[in-house]
């Protein structure tokens, strides 16, 4: 123990007593986290094999192959040769809490409690997007309770632009070699996405495409019978839940036409900033739309900025601290075996 | 991130040493007042994942569970370590060194004046009552018989007197009273 507690002056044997009460206390506070999140996945382990048994109740029962339901909600994703146009609207909620609400001034300040709109256009081959949402910010200029916010993906490359920051500015990072649009490492996660990255249509799809979402029946959303598909990723620590938090995702589409309908994103041990239960992020699709990809659409998958923006070529922070802890950990290991030689 | 309730551990760092001082200014009883600290720290761990609240309210909530302690401790005449033995914590042994260092902490040589000092200003009829009923630790009953009065009477000047020393227990209280 080498935490110094703040007793003052006292003497060193009152010292070291209060040390050894705090080592007690941290052995039971790690142990208790550890039961707890034991019981998380023994609970979601419960629930995956639920799953699984209700989506083969039901392939049985529609006589429909999960590859054929897969490829048809894939396929609603990434129209060839159109613009896939969604409006959506989140809303976080606390499962399993003592109120489903999200409170507290950190979660007022953040605009957790309200829902939020975006409204998206994506493309494929070659992936392309653009989202128009609004954020919570303090500008110069004071408070604002919804600053206009953009994120644009093409060519490797993701743009910011919110017009009330700084001086009109465009903001564009190259995403990290070797990861895609749909990565968690977004420029624009921290400003606009939730539990399911910047852009869900290209991480559900990329989900579709993996083979990580399953059949798992069809259930009632609205008023509207839909097509269940569920999964899990593991999040990587950089996103700040640990290293192997499961986060269960949802993901509901048209019986019919497989076209999006929610979006549902647990985010197990995420900071629910005091509140209890699973921080959960609902994307409801308000509005969805495939149109003809052409000169004049294609426009829509570009940011829309006014004025003359001044274009600022950042570094990707994300990339940059994994080459820090790369350099870092190699360093260690050197000074390890120069420690043997 | 994991934001289940407070950050106990962070509690213990910061309020540890002022909750055990408290505790002791309460008992009287470097030991005891360690028992039911230890007792504190083990429930807030076992039940944090049901508080909500701030820092400071979380600070509040330590020491609202603390009173519930002494308040057993109080009924029952013993510190309970239910919590403690649940989470399978052990209160470490205080050497006599460190009882002596958390008395002087606490001020307790400095309350047992101040008490002196209350029980003084009592009126007879009330000190003695009360130092039938804590001293002597005479049931109300016999306590009645010996001030030839009612048991209710007796209860009535045992809680009058209680009430009045109360007021001279903290001494932290009564050194900013002073100082202020």
């Amino acid at each position: 123990m080498t935490a110094t507690y703040q007793a003052g002056t006292q003497g060193d044997e009152y010292q070291r007593f209060l040390e050894d009460m705090g080592d007690q206390v941290d052995q039971a506070a790690n142990l208790r986290t550890s039961r707890l999140r034991r019981r998380r996945r023994v609970a979601a382990g419960g629930l995956a094999l639920f799953c699984a048994v209700a989506g083969i109740v039901v392939v049985i029962a529609n006589g429909a192959g999960r590859v054929d339901v897969v490829a048809q909600a894939e396929a609603a994703l990434a129209p060839t040769g159109q613009v896939l146009r969604l409006v959506t609207v989140s809303r976080l909620e606390m499962r399993g809490g003592t109120h489903a609400q999200v409170t507290g001034w950190e979660a007022e300040s953040l605009g957790w409690n309200k829902p939020r709109t975006a409204e998206q256009w994506s493309a494929s081959a070659p992936t392309r997007w653009r989202i128009a949402t609004t954020i919570p910010a303090s500008t110069a200029a004071g408070p604002v309770t919804a600053a206009p916010i953009q994120c644009a993906y093409s060519g490797g490359s993701e743009e910011i632009y919110v017009q009330a920051f700084r001086n009109n500015e465009v903001v564009v990072v190259p995403v990290s070699k070797g990861r895609d649009e749909s990565s968690e490492e977004s420029l624009c996660t921290t400003q606009v996405s939730g539990g399911l990255g910047t852009q869900p249509v290209a991480h559900i799809r990329k989900m579709l495409e993996s083979g990580q979402l399953r059949v798992a029946g069809r259930d009632t959303v609205n008023g509207r019978e839909v097509l269940r598909l569920t999964g899990e990723e593991t999040r990587s620590q950089s996103t700040g839940a640990g290293p192997s938090a499961a986060w269960p995702i949802e993901y509901d589409v048209d019986p019919e036409t497989y076209a999006p309908v929610r979006f549902t994103v647990e985010m197990v041990g995420a900071n629910a900033l005091g509140n209890t239960g699973t921080l959960t992020e609902i994307t409801e699709v308000t509005a969805s739309e495939a149109l003809p990809l052409n000169e004049t659409t294609a426009g829509l998958l570009s940011l829309k900025t006014t004025g003359s923006p001044v274009i600022r070529h950042g570094v990707n922070q994300l990339e940059k601290r994994r080459e820090a802890e790369a350099a870092s950990g190699a360093s260690a290991s050197r000074a390890t075996s120069g420690r043997r030689r | 991130m994991l934001k289940q309730g407070p950050d106990v551990k962070a509690l213990y760092a910061e309020q540890g040493d002022d909750l055990l001082r408290f505790l002791v200014r309460r008992t009287g009883d470097a030991e005891i007042a360690a028992d039911l600290w230890g007792e504190t720290f083990a429930q807030a761990l076992a039940s944090r994942g049901r508080f909500r609240g701030n820092h400071e309210q979380a600070i509040a909530w330590l020491y609202t569970i603390a009173h519930r302690q002494l308040g057993r401790y109080y009924r029952r005449g013993k510190a309970e370590c239910r919590a403690m033995q649940r989470l399978g914590m052990e209160r470490p042994a205080m050497s006599a060194e460190a009882e002596a260092q958390l008395v002087e902490r606490a001020g307790l040589d400095e309350m047992r004046d101040a008490i002196a000092a209350g029980v003084a200003t009592l009126s007879d009829h009330a000190r003695e009552a009360i130092m039938l009923r804590v001293v002597d630790e005479l049931p109300y009953s016999d306590l009645a018989n010996r001030l030839a009065i009612s048991e209710q009477a007796a209860r009535l000047r045992v809680s009058r007197g209680m009430r009045a020393l109360a007021r001279v227990l903290d001494v932290q209280t009564i050194k900013e009273a002073r100082e202020a």
